[in-house]
């Protein structure tokens, strides 16, 4: 066998070669970015190691936007923003709130977030903490709300962001019938918190300011979300 | 605090991670099985379709996710600093 390849073809052989390879390893450190960001999210979400996962997230995009000009290819910028936004405005009402609907409503933590977010916006959380038979808040509206929510509406919330930010038609699918039900639930627990408005609102430090800073722009996101859900490229995710 | 409250603290805690787990994990084996509203490969005429429709609500896309933006911005400021500030605030109970 005769080796043809001139001293030019073989030079742009190992340079296409070592293109490759960087290209592959600008891939790899995208994907590694693209975990940071979702577990950073989903920390964030958490409220008792948000400081933590606030940094996790920051670290995951700035890997992601190294390997973008390394010549990784990512998804557009604008759903990883939007699926960040639902990841973390998901783990809150789930991690967060599960802590009140599971047992760690009766520890040191547990009682000590909740009963001083009672104080500081939602007066429901601050009196007769832990004394019913779910423990926990004792109001009975934000209870039922909560069951629902915790068990049902955001885990299928968090599925499908995740499913929304790796691209799966599931994904998209899911998000937009979760943000109907989020919609929903925000009209339920609006109707909740304005009935029992001395108690909920007038009993805390920052009542419904505070309520509007702290809890209810995050429950605007349907209102935000829901048009670019439904005009957005579906064929985009496969 | 002392070691039995600290044990009682993680039980609690660490029981309700499970649990939470355990209900995600439910939702995560069943959701990724169903696409409601079907899973077909786009033909290029749909595609040429869905890219004139997105372009007619540009605005509108752009606007939510200027909104989205901000409010991921605050959730994250929010959350990392809400617990430490209510904590020492509030102190603990």
């Amino acid at each position: 066998m005769t080796d043809i390849a001139s001293p030019g073809t073989s030079q742009a052989v190992i340079q296409s070669q070592a293109e490759a390879q960087e290209l592959a390893e600008a891939q790899a450190m995208a994907e590694r970015g693209d975990r940071f960001f979702i577990a950073g999210c989903i920390v964030c979400g958490t409220w008792l190691l948000g400081p933590v996962g606030a940094a996790i997230l920051v670290y995951g995009m700035l890997v992601m936007r190294r390997a973008q000009r390394r010549g990784a290819t990512i998804r557009p910028w604008a759903i990883t923003l939007i699926g960040g936004f639902i990841l973390v405005d998901t783990s809150v009402n789930f991690f967060a709130w599960g802590m009140d609907l599971f047992p760690a409503h009766d520890s040191v933590l547990g009682r000590s977030l909740w009963m001083g977010y009672g104080q500081l916006v939602d007066g429901a959380y601050m009196f007769g903490y832990n004394t019913k038979a779910m423990g926990g808040v004792a109001d009975n509206g934000e209870k039922g709300v909560m069951v629902g929510m915790v068990l049902m509406g955001m885990p299928i919330k968090l599925v499908a962001a995740w499913g929304f930010l790796k691209m799966k038609q599931w994904g998209l699918q899911w998000t937009l019938i979760s943000y109907w039900m989020y919609f929903a639930f925000w009209m339920v627990y609006l109707t909740n918190m304005m009935t029992d408005f001395p108690l909920r609102f007038g009993s805390s430090d920052f009542g419904v300011i505070g309520f509007w800073l702290l809890v209810n722009v995050p429950f605007l996101g349907p209102l935000v979300l829901l048009p670019y859900l439904h005009t957005v490229r579906r064929d985009l995710w496969t | 605090m002392n070691l039995t409250a600290i044990w009682g603290d993680t039980w609690r805690i660490g029981l309700t991670v499970v649990g939470l787990l355990a209900v995600l994990g439910a939702w995560a084996l069943i959701i990724p099985n169903l696409t409601p509203f079907g899973n077909r490969p786009f033909t290029p005429s749909q595609v040429e379709a869905e890219k004139e429709r997105s372009n007619r609500y540009r605005g509108v896309q752009k606007f939510s996710v200027r909104i989205d933006v901000v409010f991921f911005v605050w959730l994250v400021v929010e959350g990392a600093l809400l617990v430490p500030w209510l904590f020492g605030h509030y102190g603990l109970r």
